[in-house]
């Protein structure tokens, strides 16, 4: 069955070079979504059916972090899981992100063989 | 690298995008221009601007644009600092951001055209250096340089100049200690010859060299002490201080060759330079943890009392006083015979077999630099402007056109050596004034002209020392009003249109207003009801005008500061403008016409 994606990134162009990337994964992605931030990311969470998130940690208005928190907190959508993509490997930021619930981390930008790795066992 | 085909679309909203950042982000930085104090938009300019070179880095490594890349992250370094607190966006800081956008704005046509960024390889380092240097004025402590990649990050014009002084510094010393027959009985010589050494450690610091830094000092100290009056062992002590020169001469030779140098262990020169001095047997009993000061200077009482007796050694009469045994004092003497030895050593280590004082002789490289006065370079510089203009319409032969090329080198003097002249006269105040301050100059490239900075030097320095006595505050005063421990004194250089603009900024106490206006009341030089209304340039008039009717009655330095500034500012028909906030400090802008 087909996946819908939900991608969180405040830069318009990154979110065109992962979209690219999912479809090229060759794996069963539906919709794919985008939001600019942490807010406009739960917006579309309530609205629309959404599998699977990719959501940068650097953004304005809410960033990753502060997404998962209010995420966490909003019983309709807090099991969906959400992978997070940056530019940094700090261990401390990516393992405050798990320790909030995400369920993973890509270093972005990332390879299809990369998306086929972490997302494909979910399909 | 070019940007592969398949992702020119890409490319094209990646431009867009930054492009649309650049612009609505502007008015902000154009704001904190305007108003350096506003807070809020300190903390959205430093925001937006981190978004923007995040997202350039981002994007533009997927896109393999690595020079946008690497300056991307020096970017985001900067503001990562202001964000987390640790520093405030300053003037230079703001202009840096600036020339970022202006960087980008010029080159999103040529990063298009060539689906890459490698023409731009060259003025990103540029960007990039400037950076650092705004950073490592106060980051060194915190290990900012290891943090990026260990490079050193001295300018290599700058590295030429000091590369140049120190070795004639080197020179002179090894001159002098060869003919250490005839300086050491000249006392004042042999003061010319420390200070000689504290330059050369002057430098070593400026530059971060501190084994130098070290060895210079120890050679310092060994010479004020033979002034003191204390006495070298060893036949030839001299040779002692050669060695150590010729350590540091062979390291700056292969930094000039290969651009590196490896550091170097300076343990033996040290020792060598200790055991110099001849240790007296009370300091080495006291070392050895044998006897007590107290005795020692109890002993030396009773050695100087009992004089018209056989003079007595201060062994004998340690013993007698029962502090130390017969043994003890033998092996304090015997370790005072075993440094002469390591002495003695050290000066054979250094004298080479006599075929090799041939082969270093024939290797060693002749100095091949002219010094030529810039006069002279001036006159040059006419006579083949006139040969050229002479040809008018006509072709010039191409010798000609050889010997224009020949000389472009020589239009362009570099203010490097003035600028480090400056920052040692900083060092210096620091040192005497035990100061924390954080210097830094801006703008300092090869596109300031020589000339004009060499007449407003003293400006500068008087500025400088201004800022010193009145500006700057202590490290107590500035916790208690919640600013950074280090005081910020920064020098910059702009070309901006036709005017050159140098600026000595600080961020101490700033100019007392309320005072200057109360003089300028009181002496009649403007109306009680007019003070609201003054102008920056009517202030600054004001500042100007007072310090010039108090260098009659006043001796005070900064007064006649102010004059020097205005004299030489004249004489090149420019001007001055002060801008100064309390608490949060003072800027002295020059600006003359070009």
């Amino acid at each position: 069955m087909a996946k819908n994606v939900l991608l969180v990134d405040d830069s318009s162009t990154m979110r065109k070079i992962i979209s690219r990337s999912l479809r090229q994964a060759g794996l069963d992605f539906g919709e794919i979504y985008e939001a600019g931030d942490g807010l406009e990311a739960l917006e579309v969470l309530e609205k629309e059916n959404i599998d699977i998130v990719l959501s940068d940690i650097n953004m304005p208005n809410m960033n990753g972090i502060e997404f998962l928190r209010e995420k966490a907190g909003r019983d309709g959508v807090k099991d969906i899981p959400v992978f997070m993509i940056s530019t940094e490997t700090g261990d401390d930021i990516i393992g405050e992100a798990k320790s909030l619930g995400a369920a993973g981390a890509l270093k972005k930008p990332f390879t299809p063989d990369k998306v086929n790795e972490v997302l494909g066992p979910l399909m | 690298m070019r940007v592969p085909v398949i992702n020119h679309d890409v490319l094209e909203q990646f431009i867009e995008e930054v492009q649309e950042m650049v612009e609505a982000y502007e008015p902000f930085l154009l704001a904190l221009k305007e108003d350096p104090e506003r807070r809020e938009i300190e903390k959205k300019v430093a925001e937006v601007y981190y978004q923007l070179w995040h997202s350039i880095k981002g994007t533009g490594s997927f896109l393999g644009l690595k020079h946008l890349v690497y300056l991307a992250e020096y970017y985001e370094y900067m503001l990562d600092q202001v964000l987390s607190g640790v520093v405030t966006l300053y003037f230079d800081q703001i202009l840096l951001l600036e020339k970022g956008t202006d960087f980008l704005k010029n080159n999103f046509n040529s990063i298009w055209q060539n689906k890459s960024d490698d023409a731009l390889a060259q003025e990103v380092d540029k960007l990039v250096n400037m950076i650092i240097g705004e950073a490592t004025g106060e980051k060194a402590d915190n290990g900012f340089k290891q943090e990026i990649d260990g490079r050193n990050f001295i300018q290599s014009e700058m590295f030429e100049t000091f590369l140049g002084e120190t070795r004639e510094l080197l020179l002179v010393a090894e001159q002098e200690f060869v003919l250490w027959d005839y300086v050491s009985i000249d006392h004042a010589r042999i003061q010319d010859l420390s200070t000689v050494i504290n330059r050369l450690k002057c430098n070593f610091v400026l530059f971060e060299l501190h084994e130098f830094e070290r060895l210079s000092l120890v050679i310092e100290s060994t010479l004020n002490r033979f002034l003191a009056g204390e006495v070298f062992q060893g036949e030839y002590p001299e040779r002692v201080f050669i060695q150590s020169i010729d350590a540091m001469t062979g390291v700056l030779q292969d930094f000039s060759v290969s651009g590196q140098y490896d550091a170097i262990n300076i343990d033996k020169y040290l020792t060598s330079l200790q055991g110099l001095i001849r240790q007296p047997v009370g300091e080495l009993l006291i070392k050895a943890g044998l006897v007590a000061p107290e005795a020692i200077e109890q002993a030396l009482e009773i050695q100087r009392e009992k004089k018209s007796d056989r003079p007595r050694r201060l062994g004998e009469v340690l013993v007698e006083m029962g502090e130390v045994t017969n043994d003890e004092v033998d092996k304090a003497l015997n370790v005072q015979h075993r440094q002469r030895k390591h002495v003695e050593k050290a000066w054979n280590e250094i004298v080479p077999l006599k075929d090799q004082l041939i082969k270093v002789e024939e290797e060693r490289p002749l100095p091949d630099k002219v010094e030529v006065d810039m006069k002279t370079i001036q006159q040059i510089l006419k006579f083949v402007q006139n040969l050229t203009d002479s040809y008018g319409v006509s072709e010039i032969p191409k010798s000609i056109v050889q010997l224009e090329q020949l000389c472009q080198p020589l239009q362009i003097i570099s203010i490097e050596t003035l600028v480090v002249r400056i920052k040692r006269f900083v060092h210096d105040l620091v040192v005497e004034r035990k100061e924390t301050v954080s210097f830094s100059v801006l703008g300092a490239d090869s596109e300031i002209n020589y000339g004009i900075i060499k007449s407003l030097y003293l400006s500068i320095i008087h500025l400088i020392y201004n800022a010193f006595e009145h500006g700057l505050e202590t490290v107590d005063e500035r916790s208690m009003i919640g600013k950074p421990k280090r005081s910020r004194l920064r020098l910059w250089f702009l070309v901006k249109g036709n005017e050159l603009l140098v600026s000595v900024e600080d961020d101490g106490r700033g100019i007392d207003i309320k005072k200057v206006l109360r003089q300028a009341v009181e002496r009649n030089i403007i109306y009680a009801n007019k003070t609201q209304e003054l102008t920056n340039q009517e202030l600054t008039e004001l500042i100007f005008e007072l310090s010039a009717q108090n260098i009659n009655t006043d001796q005070e330095t900064s007064t006649r500061g102010l004059s020097v500034v205005r004299k030489q500012l004249e004489t090149l028909g420019g001007r001055a403008e002060i801008i100064s906030r309390p608490q949060k400090g003072t800027r002295v802008t020059m600006r003359i016409p070009l």
